[in-house]
């Protein structure tokens, strides 16, 4: 069945329905099994917490199962669930008195030996991760969604409710400033 | 998927993100089929070091009911007690240790239980793993294995556990196996049966030591705002927020470990937040030097759902003088607040000192060559100083010039360098692989088929030892006069620090994969034998940079605090610190480069913030003379004549 004024394939049925539509559940299989990394880590980004980012990944996949007859446009699906993601975490550190930001703590700031780098290489990270720590909050955000979710921009300005000529050119802004700070690095 | 820039990729690797565990893609998958519609979160972890720190404060509660709160803190003091490594033990119960080491190998990995603690309330074990392969591409390492190790016991029961400590153990049983099921960084899905190691428990002997805990009456200091350097931030807050509280102290054989919280007061909302580095200063203003005491907290901070926020320092014994003053600088950001900035600083403030009779009274003081502020009064190097450095500009231009930067002619483009001890030896890596220059005739010899990552000479200058890349576990012996090449394969990650004085050995660091410690190992080069030497003390989570010194006898590292420089005998005595903690301060400055020169100083750059420009120094590591370097380029080797 189709919208009569988008054209666009409802994702019809409450939960209960889609239960008994084995189709549409497997559509949203399918859309898990693509978008499973693009969530966890965009959490895993925020929280830096594996436990719960599985937690936070689990929450808005069972969340935008049970709630995916809310969403009529099936093109804006992706960017509904990271903004289900973003609220989780949002709720996530409201309830732990936490800030979405890095900790001033040196696991943060150096990345795991074993991944095989060299120590100039380790250097270099270290000091972008520091770099990116001192953004805002909001700026931080821009890269997880970008460089971790790999959202587009059109879907990043969905999730931050902001025109897409904006996000672009706030991303680009953000990301000179870091490339100009990194090249005294 | 989105195209990236090299910039944007570098960008995404400095998040580190650690691959997500193989079993949950399948766990959540099933649960969508499932459709519960129940958001069965995840339980936590079990068993942190947070779970029993919460078992401790029930106990404080029954013990406090029992016997009343005045005789509570003698009470206290006799049933806790630190074990560095292992943390706040519960001496309830006898303790008991490992009986001795265990270790199994199998095809080149090793895995070892080196130590044990056994309490009423946890079992710790401190285990290493040596000689994982390097992952062979990214999709290997994030097919890793990630699943816990845990004890299994005789009947069968299985004790999962992170970070060496696990659930404690019955008293009257004295076997247990560590199982792994998995190494990190190897295929979930490898078909290999899972490693276990039979551990045998004794009971703790009478001089085993442990010390003792203070557990103070809470000293309350409350947080002062302070004024703002940043012109961005909102009003400042007039009145106080939030209080740091003093709970305990431990006394180890040469530190003190202060341990206690910063919280909102009464009435706040929001949570504590640290904003940058703590300063500790002894009574005349001099910075100290602290770590994160071993065993009793993962991290410095840690952030309590309440929105406190506990903090341990260890200060050492030796060179200071009480009382210290902490100052940490902590915002109070309301919840679900994103941005910051609009929040006032304050600082959390106390001032400590021991009780006079537990003052050391005859430690000799061990002096620290360089501290922060030292290195910005220090001098220039004087321009009767010569000798040669070879140093990178911004586009990779390998250079060699005066002490002073003068006279610099440029090489080629090019990654590393290393200077034979006499200096009649020249090696850099470039585009066309290994080139060798010989300063006495000008000859210059290229090896093609060798792109080296790591090098090192011997102490004659005769051989070449090369860490390859890409090829990266493995290295050559190379001789230049002759091109002879001898390979041997690489144990796993480690790192070339140098040759011993007679040429025979080479000496390997390598990370063990627990990041409590690197091993030093040397490389017999006849006999094409490892030997273990000995762990590194300080360990650091960043690469500890070894250098072995020309006349084979120190190695010098970078260590925790922050990547100081701490130099040690090879023959496995104390090491000491030289340069303090670049990275102490608002910054997570860092030290880039360090080398020894052929007269036995340390050279090295440092970085004190991303925004600033780095700088060289070189230090005589026994007279602590300090002297800078006018270079520009980063510097890759030094020859003083």
């Amino acid at each position: 069945m189709q919208d009569a004024k988008s054209g666009i394939t409802p994702m019809a049925g409450t939960a209960e329905g889609l239960a008994a539509n084995p189709e549409m559940a497997e559509d949203f299989l399918q859309f898990y099994r693509e978008n499973l990394d693009g969530v966890y880590y965009f959490l895993l980004s925020r929280v830096r917490d594996a436990a719960d980012a599985e937690d936070l990944t689990s929450q808005t996949f069972l969340s935008a199962y049970e709630h995916q007859h809310r969403l009529r446009d099936r093109q804006k699906f992706r960017a509904w669930v990271f903004t289900i993601a973003r609220n989780k975490s949002v709720d996530f550190f409201r309830k732990r008195s936490r800030q979405p930001q890095a900790d001033l703590n040196e696991a943060w700031f150096f990345p795991d030996e074993s991944a095989g780098l060299s120590p100039d290489q380790q250097d270099r990270l270290i000091s972008l991760a520091s770099l990116v720590s001192r953004l805002s909050p909001q700026e931080q955000e821009y890269l997880q969604l970008r460089l971790i979710a790999q959202l587009p921009f059109a879907e990043m300005a969905r999730v931050l409710r902001k025109t897409e000529a904006s996000v672009k050119k706030t991303y680009y802004r953000i990301l000179g400033r870091l490339q100009s700070q990194a090249e005294e690095i | 998927m989105n195209q990236q820039t090299p910039f944007e990729k570098e960008l995404l690797r400095s998040y580190a993100l650690r691959p997500m565990h193989p079993g949950f893609a399948n766990r959540l998958e099933a649960q969508l089929m499932d459709r519960q519609n129940q958001y069965s979160a995840r339980p936590k972890p079990s068993l942190t070091v947070w779970a029993y720190a919460a078992a401790a404060l029930v106990l404080l509660s029954l013990v406090t009911l029992a016997i009343g709160p005045g005789k509570v803190y003698a009470q206290l003091r006799a049933i806790f007690g630190y074990v560095p490594g292992a943390g706040l033990l519960d001496r309830s119960l006898p303790l008991r240790l490992l009986k001795e080491p265990v270790s199994q190998t199998r095809e080149g990995v090793t895995l070892r239980v080196d130590e044990a603690v056994l309490s009423a309330d946890r079992t710790w074990l401190r285990y290493h793993i040596f000689g994982l392969p390097l992952p062979a591409d990214a999709a290997a390492a994030q097919g890793a294995c990630t699943q816990d190790p845990y004890l299994q016991l005789a009947d069968g029961t299985h004790l999962p556990g992170k970070a060496g400590i696990f659930p404690p153990l019955p008293q009257d049983l004295a076997n247990a196996s560590l199982i792994l099921p998995c190494l990190p960084g190897s295929q979930a899905a490898d078909p290999v049966p899972p490693w276990a190691l039979d551990l045998e428990f004794i009971p703790a002997p009478a001089d085993f030591q442990v010390h003792e805990v203070s557990f103070l009456a809470p000293e309350v200091t409350y947080a002062t705002p302070l004024p703002s350097a940043e012109p961005n931030f909102g009003h400042l807050s007039t009145t106080t927020q939030a209080e740091i509280v003093l709970e305990q102290t431990i006394r180890t054989e040469d530190a003190y470990i202060l341990d206690g919280l910063i919280r909102p007061l009464a009435g706040e909302t929001g949570a504590v937040k640290i904003v940058s580095v703590p300063v500790i200063r002894d009574q005349h203003g001099n910075y100290l030097i602290f770590t994160s005491p071993s065993g009793l907290r993962e991290n410095i901070y840690e952030a309590l759902p309440d929105g406190s926020v506990r903090f341990a320092f260890e200060l050492p014994m030796a060179n200071t003088d009480f009382p210290i003053t902490l100052e940490i600088p902590i915002k109070l950001v309301p919840a679900g607040a994103l941005d910051q900035s609009q929040f006032p600083t304050a600082a959390a403030t106390f001032t400590w000192a021991p009780d006079e009779a537990a003052q050391p009274q005859t430690e000799k003081p061990e002096l620290v060559c360089v501290l922060n502020e030292t290195l910005a009064s220090a001098g220039t190097a004087p321009k009767t100083l010569k000798g040669t450095a070879y140093w990178q500009d911004a586009a990779g231009i390998l250079y060699h010039s005066a002490l002073d930067g003068s006279g610099a002619e440029r090489l080629a483009p090019g990654s590393q360098v290393a200077v034979s001890v006499d200096g009649s030896q020249i090696a850099w890596a470039d585009a066309d692989g290994l080139s060798i220059l010989s300063t006495a005739d000008g000859q210059l010899k290229n090896f093609p088929t060798l792109q080296p990552m790591d090098m090192v000479w011997s102490p004659d200058g005769g051989r070449l030892a090369l860490a390859l890349d890409p090829n990266w576990p493995r290295r050559v012996i190379l001789d230049p006069a002759t091109g002879s090449q001898q390979s041997f394969d690489a144990l796993s990650q480690e790192r070339l620090a140098g040759f011993s004085a007679d040429g025979n050995l080479i000496y390997l660091l390598i990370p063990g994969t627990r990041g409590d410690g690197s091993l030093v190992m040397s490389f017999d080069i006849q006999s094409q034998t490892y030997q273990e030497l000995f762990y590194l003390n300080h360990r650091s989570a960043k690469g500890p940079k070894p250098v072995i010194s020309a006349d084979g006898n120190w190695l010098a590292y970078l260590g925790t605090p922050q990547g100081s420089i701490f130099i040690q005998p090879l023959d496995g005595g104390k090491a000491t610190q030289v340069v303090d903690a670049p990275g102490r301060f608002n910054a997570p400055s860092a030290i880039t480069k360090l080398i020894w020169t052929n007269t036995h100083q340390l050279a090295f750059d440092f970085y004190p913030a991303p925004q600033s420009p780095q700088s060289t120094w070189l230090l005589d590591p026994l007279s602590c003379a300090l002297q800078q370097l006018p270079l520009e380029g980063s510097l890759l080797a030094l020859r003083i004549d």
